[in-house]
């Protein structure tokens, strides 16, 4: 039959509406169930591509089987009669059809759970089945002529009907996915190449739709999972966190597990690796690896006693910039490493009588708090003689103290942060109460914190 | 056959030195680190086939440092190496393949290794 330009132009234009209509409702889904839907309604809708009866099978490549998904149409003459003067009867416009939910519908009707049952083994198929071309040679099959139907699965024989039938193979970007296929039974209208050209499209269209579909579940199980662990751990972070804060024997235990069980678990596994050696060199190794686990042990017994004796031991006239300058040494690394000025401001010969090693234990855990709550920025030590005492001050940049923990802060075992073990202002505290000095702290979260200290000249 | 990766977070530096020659013997390839953010470079850089965490290190804590390897490689197996008791269950229910109380015998920590990457 020869067209007229002017028809087939307002062909073109039909079939380019339709094809926009169609990917428009595919590609705002990411829903399986509804790309199925929109897919099987384009095919079969009276005013897209009007087929009497479609049907969408998925092929799963490691059973090598193909099963009915999903299917759409009637199942006799009478049937047919019934769903197309229902439709006839209902003026929308095809965005409305694509958008309109067929669950219900196809649950009563026969065609639609026929498919479901298919299961269709391909080993048990001949080379010379359309169905089993379609998933081999990835080719479309439109089939005209009935005898053809020998060649296709007794699973699908059994519903078909002197029609048309077209056979096309479902794709994603990587793999066939299925098949769908397509009759004109009933009305009989003959397929013809525009047809079939965009049966071709819509496959695409809906391959595609449903390998994102695909991606999307698979990324948003993964977002659900991930944000799943990440409750999980904030969770335990605050368990422990308040574990450790809880009581004192809690936050003894766990300053003992990580003090004395590391350095246990070290001496242990060496002794026991020198009780199973023969080289004398890995032997002496070990052996002074355990010497200085020792060592470690016996300091952290040190630090106990510090606090638990706090009386001055030795007082002398201490030289309170000296100390400083001291303490200051042994921050040398860790300050370059963080960017952090000190500023000192104390006049040369201010001293005042005391144990030099409980001063130099003051200076060292403010200095050292200090540091570990800053990244860059200044600690200012400054001293100045206040009738009978001496205020050192140490003023850092830090990120501060919440305003809740102020009050606590001098308390044993109590920490801010995770793994700290709240002894250093306990210390601190106890030895300038020993003095009867005092203690002040003041901090501003984002600021920085101000420790001031009055000793007794 | 190649040896299996492992990639071993622990402060200690002693106690380090103690697991990689130990698990060494064993046949396996040990990588160290110190802290959790060097571990986090570590595996986005290479593919280890198992991961040994002690909680409770400095900087970076064990807790965060193991929800970042997780968020990274989902199914990495790690095992958690601790001197902490107490919060086994905890971590059981969401994250660790296993949770080892560290001792000073490493047999328990060597046959977990071997039955999580099928060696023995």
């Amino acid at each position: 039959m020869i067209k007229t330009f002017e028809e087939k132009s307002r062909l073109l234009n039909y079939e380019l509406y339709l094809l926009h209509t169609i990917s428009k409702a595919i590609k705002e889904t990411f829903n399986e169930k509804r790309i199925l839907n929109i897919t099987l309604t384009a095919l079969t809708a009276n005013g897209a591509l009007g087929l009497s009866r479609a049907a969408i099978f998925y092929y799963d490549k490691e059973k090598n089987i193909i099963y009915g998904k999903k299917g759409i149409g009637p199942f006799d003459e009478k049937e047919a009669a019934q769903i197309w003067s229902e439709l006839s009867k209902n003026q929308i416009t095809l965005e409305e059809y694509l958008q309109h939910n067929l669950e219900e519908e196809l649950a009563s009707q026969k065609f639609p759970q026929l498919i479901k049952q298919v299961i269709i083994n391909l080993d048990e198929l001949p080379e010379t089945d359309y169905f089993k071309k379609v998933i081999v040679e990835k080719k479309f099959f439109h089939i005209t002529d009935i005898n053809e139907f020998v060649n296709l699965p007794d699973k699908i024989k059994g519903f078909l009907i002197s029609s048309e039938i077209v056979i096309m193979p479902l794709f994603s970007s990587r793999d066939i996915l299925g098949i769908i296929m397509a009759d004109n039974a009933f009305h009989y209208n003959p397929i013809d190449e525009s047809t079939e050209i965009l049966i071709s499209l819509l496959s695409i269209q809906t391959g595609i739709a449903l390998e994102n579909a695909n991606y999307y579940n698979v990324v948003k199980q993964q977002y659900e999972e991930l944000k799943e662990l990440h409750n999980a751990m904030k969770i335990l972070q605050e368990e422990m966190a308040k574990q450790e804060r809880l009581s004192t024997i809690g936050k003894m235990a766990s300053y003992f597990i990580h003090e004395i069980k590391n350095p246990l678990v070290t001496i242990g596994g060496f002794a026991k690796r020198i009780s199973e050696a023969n080289d004398l060199s890995v032997i002496h190794r070990d052996a002074n690896i355990i010497f200085k686990e020792i060592r470690k042990m016996e300091q952290i017994l040190n630090k106990l006693t510090t606090f638990t004796f706090l009386a001055p031991l030795k007082t002398e006239r201490v030289n309170l910039k000296e100390v400083i300058e001291e303490v200051i040494e042994v921050f040398q690394f860790e300050l370059a490493k963080k960017q952090i000025d000190i500023d000192i401001n104390i006049l040369q010969d201010i001293s005042l009588k005391a144990d030099k090693v409980q001063i130099s234990e003051i200076l060292f855990n403010l200095i050292s708090n200090s540091i570990e709550n800053m990244n860059k920025g200044t600690i200012k030590i400054s001293a100045e003689i206040k009738e009978a005492f001496i205020k050192i001050s140490v003023q850092d940049t830090g990120k501060g103290i919440p305003q809740e923990a102020i009050p606590h802060i001098t308390e044993p075992f109590y920490s801010t942060k995770i793994g700290g073990f709240g002894l250093g202002l306990f210390i601190v505290s106890n030895i300038v109460e020993n003095y009867r000095g005092r203690l002040e702290i003041t901090s501003e979260e984002k600021k920085g914190t101000t420790v001031n200290i009055y000793l007794p000249i | 056959m190649k040896n299996k990766k492992i990639l071993l977070i622990e402060d200690e530096e002693n106690e380090r030195l103690l697991y990689k020659e130990e698990l060494e013997k064993e046949g396996f390839s040990v990588t160290c680190c110190e802290n959790g953010s060097k571990a986090i470079n570590f595996i986005e850089k290479e593919d280890f086939d198992l991961v040994i965490l002690d909680i409770q290190m400095p900087q970076m804590d064990g807790i965060e440092t193991l929800g970042k390897m997780l968020t990274k490689k989902r199914n990495l197996p790690i095992i958690i190496y601790t001197a902490y008791p107490q919060y086994k269950d905890q971590f059981l229910t969401w994250a660790a393949d296993a949770y080892i109380i560290k001792s000073a015998d490493l047999s328990q920590l060597k046959d977990k290794v071997h039955s999580i990457l099928n060696t023995k």
